[in-house]
């Protein structure tokens, strides 16, 4: 497929170029390093308040936090079905609790998922 | 002995882009000074303002120094570059609304607003154009890519493209014409 674009347009585009010296080209790359100065210091800012917030909410909610983490554990390892004392207790324990349970049901759901995208 | 970044210029580009892509700021500081030029031409065609092609142009390579880790291959830097570009200006256009009123001007050979021949040059002319026309046209005669590039580029059909710069080309055409003959006439009187 030929593109056909009109000559003198061309030569006019190709003759009109940036009239730039070299002192403007390093005028122009020394402002661009300070913006990626400025952007590294504001990054780094916006990273040392999150990290401080983060600080003052563990410490303000150590205990809370701590026996939050103590029911959930708690909960999650609480067995499915009573096995007794035998080697079958032994045997299921690791998928004999409620975090199995949820581990295995998430894997679950996205192997669907993914089946259900490539279908669509 | 020299540092080096004093070699970098002498450096292929993809070798200087591997670097800036692990962080490197020298490496990124040459890949500024060699494309500086192109892209501030860029914009100036697409914008017709100095000033303000040079500030979309540092946001260009602000984004490019946010995202070159995210450039798989060092060679594609070019097209990944004037795709950030053309991105930048598109971002900028759409903050300023002015695509939305874009599709009004359908008919631009019928606009009646005469050149007025006295200091038109190529960028007023191509002022003169709806934006996304000049996009196009801008691409295709100052960019050098074919209509194809350009609707994949702009995510835009092919037929799309090229009806602009059809219509743009008659519309420069008819512009550089006009300022032609004005130039001549004042010359011999």
């Amino acid at each position: 497929m030929t593109e056909h674009l009109d000559p003198v347009l061309q030569t006019l585009f190709a003759a009109d170029q940036l009239d730039q010296n070299e002192q403007d080209a390093q005028i122009f790359t020394a402002r661009v390093m300070a913006r990626t100065r400025r952007l590294i210091y504001q990054v780094a800012a916006v990273l040392a308040a999150v990290a401080l917030v983060l600080l003052m909410c563990v410490w303000i909610f150590a205990i809370p936090l701590q026996e939050v983490v103590q029911l959930v554990t708690a909960t999650v390892s609480t067995t499915l079905f009573d096995l007794g004392d035998g080697w079958a207790s032994w045997v299921f324990a690791p998928v004999n609790n409620i975090a199995s349970l949820i581990v295995i049901s998430l894997k679950a759901i996205r192997i669907v998922h993914k089946k259900v995208l490539r279908a669509s | 002995m020299r540092k080096a970044q004093n070699y970098y210029p002498s450096c292929p580009e993809p070798f200087v882009v591997s670097l800036a892509r692990t962080g490197d700021r020298s490496a990124f500081e040459d890949l500024v000074r060699r494309r500086q030029s192109s892209i501030r031409g860029l914009m100036r065609r697409f914008c017709g303002d100095s000033t303000l092609a040079d500030d979309l142009a540092q946001q260009v390579f602000l984004r490019v120094w946010l995202k070159i880790r995210t450039l798989k291959e060092a060679k594609a830097f070019p097209a990944w570059l004037k795709k950030l570009a053309v991105s930048i200006w598109l971002q900028y256009l759409r903050k300023n609304d002015a695509l939305r009123h874009a599709d009004e001007m359908v008919d631009i050979e019928a606009a009646g607003d005469e050149p007025n021949g006295v200091g038109m040059d190529l960028d007023q002319a191509l002022a003169t154009l709806p934006n996304p026309v000049r996009l196009c046209i801008v691409l295709s005669y100052h960019e050098g890519m074919s209509h194809r590039e350009i609707a994949e580029l702009l995510d835009i059909p092919l037929g799309t493209v090229k009806s602009h710069i059809n219509r743009g080309t008659r519309r420069l055409q008819q512009i550089l014409s006009a300022y032609e003959d004005k130039t001549d006439t004042e010359a011999s009187s």
